[in-house]
């Protein structure tokens, strides 16, 4: 148990601290903003009309 | 020479044989005709008058309902135009569907997946279930594409995750029935969590491969048809629980986690850790590091998996 503990904790550790790891999920966020930043304005806007007729 | 003769005769008449014959097999009682009200046999004393008060209108494809009541439905003029409307717009729609498949799904590319025979299967489960004395998992190639299922023990397929999956549904719903905890919806509220679950396993992998930028030939149906190869430990354990109580449960349960557990590592070390493997050097690296506890973290979840879906079904 204490080994497999120890293991989990220097994978989380190895994950962190990699440089590679730590450029990719900037690119994943940035590219999924600029994928979802048109169709999200579209739905908050529909959004917004429905609830202000609809309340 | 004449009795080669009256063999070859023979033979070729006896490869004729199968045909009649299968002919002559296929009129037997359709199913639910025999006992035709015993099509859901539901065992929820509380909700029993509710299905009888839903199955008596709506029976248009059960073959339980009275010969009557269709014979009505079907001479009204309203609903012999709406079936006629609802035909065309079905086939509308399947011509839709037929000519824009190619785009969404990969019809090609499914088909590999289930060139498989009987003897590749057999194999494969054998495979799963005692993976300690295979020696060699590599997929062999031919001219760079991976060679059918049916060529190669090792090569990952659909079939079998396919049929496991189902048969898991339908040895699900035996479990709760031998329980008194059946009623038809519990099928479809376990095929769509099983179904939920695969499906968030997948997105996670896909994601953790991403992150660690494994440059991989995994494709994401491979994924699918890994993960979908639990199904068959899970069937095994629910059917000697069902027969032999929580112990036999456990004791299958632990067996094919263990057996999944080494399978997938073997299997998956080919292809996350591809350059180390092949050569069979032991990991060094930071890199190799990762992605190997990347593997073994995708091997442990499956156990995990088999666990929570099936610990419910057995008292």
């Amino acid at each position: 148990m204490a080994f497999t503990l120890y293991s989990l904790l220097q994978a989380a550790l190895l994950c962190v601290n990699e440089p590679g790891i730590k450029s990719q999920l900037t690119n994943l966020i940035r590219s999924v903003r600029t994928v979802m930043r048109v169709p999200l304005i579209i739905v908050n806007s529909v959004a917004i009309v429905l609830i202000l007729l609809f309340g | 020479g004449h009795e080669i003769e009256d063999l070859e005769f023979g033979g070729v008449h006896s490869a004729g044989m199968p045909g009649p014959a299968s002919k002559r097999r296929t009129p037997a009682s359709p199913p639910g005709m025999a006992d035709p009200h015993q099509l859901f046999d539901d065992t929820s004393s509380a909700q029993n008058r509710g299905y009888g008060a839903q199955r008596a209108p709506g029976g248009l494809g059960y073959p339980n309902t009275s010969a009557s009541a269709q014979a009505a439905f079907l001479a009204d003029p309203v609903s012999n135009m709406a079936m006629a409307y609802g035909s065309s717009l079905a086939a509308q729609g399947k011509e839709l569907v037929d000519k824009n498949i190619d785009r969404f799904i990969p019809v090609t590319k499914l088909k590999y997946y289930f060139a498989v025979d009987t003897v590749y299967v057999g194999k494969k489960l054998g495979l799963l279930v005692f993976p300690y004395l295979h020696q060699d998992w590599e997929v062999q190639y031919q001219q760079d594409t991976p060679v059918a299922p049916r060529f190669d023990v090792n090569a990952p397929d659909l079939y079998i995750p396919a049929m496991a999956f189902i048969t898991y549904i339908l040895v699900a719903g035996l479990a709760l029935g031998t329980q008194d905890r059946f009623s038809p919806d519990l099928l479809g509220l376990q095929a769509s969590s099983a179904l939920a679950w695969l499906a968030l396993e997948v997105l996670a992998i896909l994601l953790s491969l991403y992150l660690v930028t494994v440059n991989t030939d995994l494709t994401t149906i491979d994924l699918v048809a890994f993960l979908g190869y639990k199904y068959v430990g899970m069937i095994g354990g629910v059917l000697m629980g069902l027969l032999f109580g929580k112990t036999g449960y456990y004791l299958v349960l632990g067996w094919c986690c263990v057996s999944i557990f080494v399978f997938m590592i073997r299997t998956l070390r080919l292809k996350i850790l591809a350059e180390a493997a092949a050569e069979g050097v032991p990991v060094r690296g930071a890199r190799n590091q990762l992605r190997m506890y990347l593997t073994m973290a995708v091997a442990a979840a499956q156990p995990l998996l088999m666990y929570w879906l099936t610990f419910h079904l057995v008292r």
